[in-house]
């Protein structure tokens, strides 16, 4: 049970869609200046990093970088 | 010889490109790995390991750009590593040699131009109020009355504001991209990722007609003082329009 709630707490984490709409939050925060830049440089570095481990962990179970529609099974 | 180091891969050039200066990520130098007419522009990784975050994300993409103002770019995803040079030959570019060759072409002389339109939040909702009086009817009967005694008052007037707002947007996002897309070769828009973006899109743009393209976002900006924020990003490599489909692999 613990286990799964890690899943899930990680999947969301590391959801790609997720924080691109966490980026794009800031960036309006940022624009009506509701935050100055160190505020935002702070909390965007903490949603870069979400993003690189997020699409390094895509490209991972990948073969390119590009569309890959072959399946898992075809990869050994 | 070949190196046995793994490889960070950044996209493919054609052959007869020299690569970027750089640096590329982690200060490593960038190379080019060569397979007949096409090239991956890659770098060395220590250990195999890069560490992930807004530096790497940022190295990207300038060493994508670097590459860019020397030709044409075939950008691959941030994140891309394989484990050494004849992998790179291999599975990329022997693998995937026909598709890389024909889009190499297709996209020679193009760039991504990537806009953003964003609403201004109040002048927004006051054109949503003053074209819908329903709203303005609603709003008032709710004035002075206790919140739960208006439950579903307040649930059709929110209704009603999210309809007006899509109505905007809609109006508002096919002016625009109706405005730009014959400046475009292709157009790619996604759905808007919060209420107050009116459009989110990426044109493929011929470097001949940018700056014609920079004169109609010039005039749609004008047009749209105080009401939409419009940010252009650009010129950058096609990474909206680029596809390889790797099922023949």
């Amino acid at each position: 049970m613990a286990e799964q709630v890690t899943d899930e707490v990680e999947r969301q984490l590391y959801d790609e869609d997720r924080i691109r709409a966490e980026l794009l939050q800031l960036e309006l925060e940022f624009d009506d200046g509701l935050i100055d830049d160190e505020e935002r440089t702070i909390r965007e570095d903490e949603l870069l990093e979400r993003m690189a481990v997020a699409q390094a962990r895509r490209q991972f179970s990948e073969t390119n970088g590009w569309e890959d529609t072959r399946s898992q099974t075809d990869e050994d | 010889m070949t190196s046995e180091s793994a490889k960070y891969v950044y996209g493919v050039i054609s052959a007869r490109a020299d690569p970027p200066a750089g640096p590329g990520i982690g200060g490593a130098g960038l190379e080019l790995i060569r397979a007949e007419d096409l090239a991956a522009l890659v770098s060395d990784i220590d250990g195999g390991e890069i560490a992930l975050g807004r530096e790497a994300m940022t190295t990207h993409a300038r060493v994508l750009e670097q590459a860019l103002t020397a030709g044409t770019v075939l950008p691959m995803r941030f994140g891309v590593v394989m484990t050494d040079e004849d992998a790179v030959r291999a599975d990329l570019l022997d693998a995937h040699g026909a598709q890389l060759r024909s889009q190499l072409e297709d996209l020679t002389g193009k760039v991504e131009l990537k806009l953003r339109a964003t609403y201004e939040e109040e002048r927004l909702m006051r054109e949503v109020m003053a074209q819908d009086p329903e709203i303005l009817r609603l709003r008032d009967s709710l004035r002075g009355v206790p919140e739960d005694a208006t439950y579903y008052a307040r649930i059709q007037l929110g209704e009603l504001v999210a309809a007006g707002v899509e109505r905007a947007r809609h109006a508002d996002s096919d002016a625009i991209l109706g405005a730009l897309v014959p400046l475009s070769v292709a157009v790619e828009a996604s759905e808007p990722a919060h209420e107050r973006i009116a459009a989110d899109a990426s044109f493929l743009v011929e470097r001949k007609r940018i700056a014609e393209f920079d004169d109609e976002m010039d005039r749609i900006g004008r047009v749209q003082a105080g009401r939409l924020r419009l940010k252009l990003t650009g010129p950058l490599p096609p990474h909206s329009f680029v596809r390889l489909a790797a099922t023949e692999a």
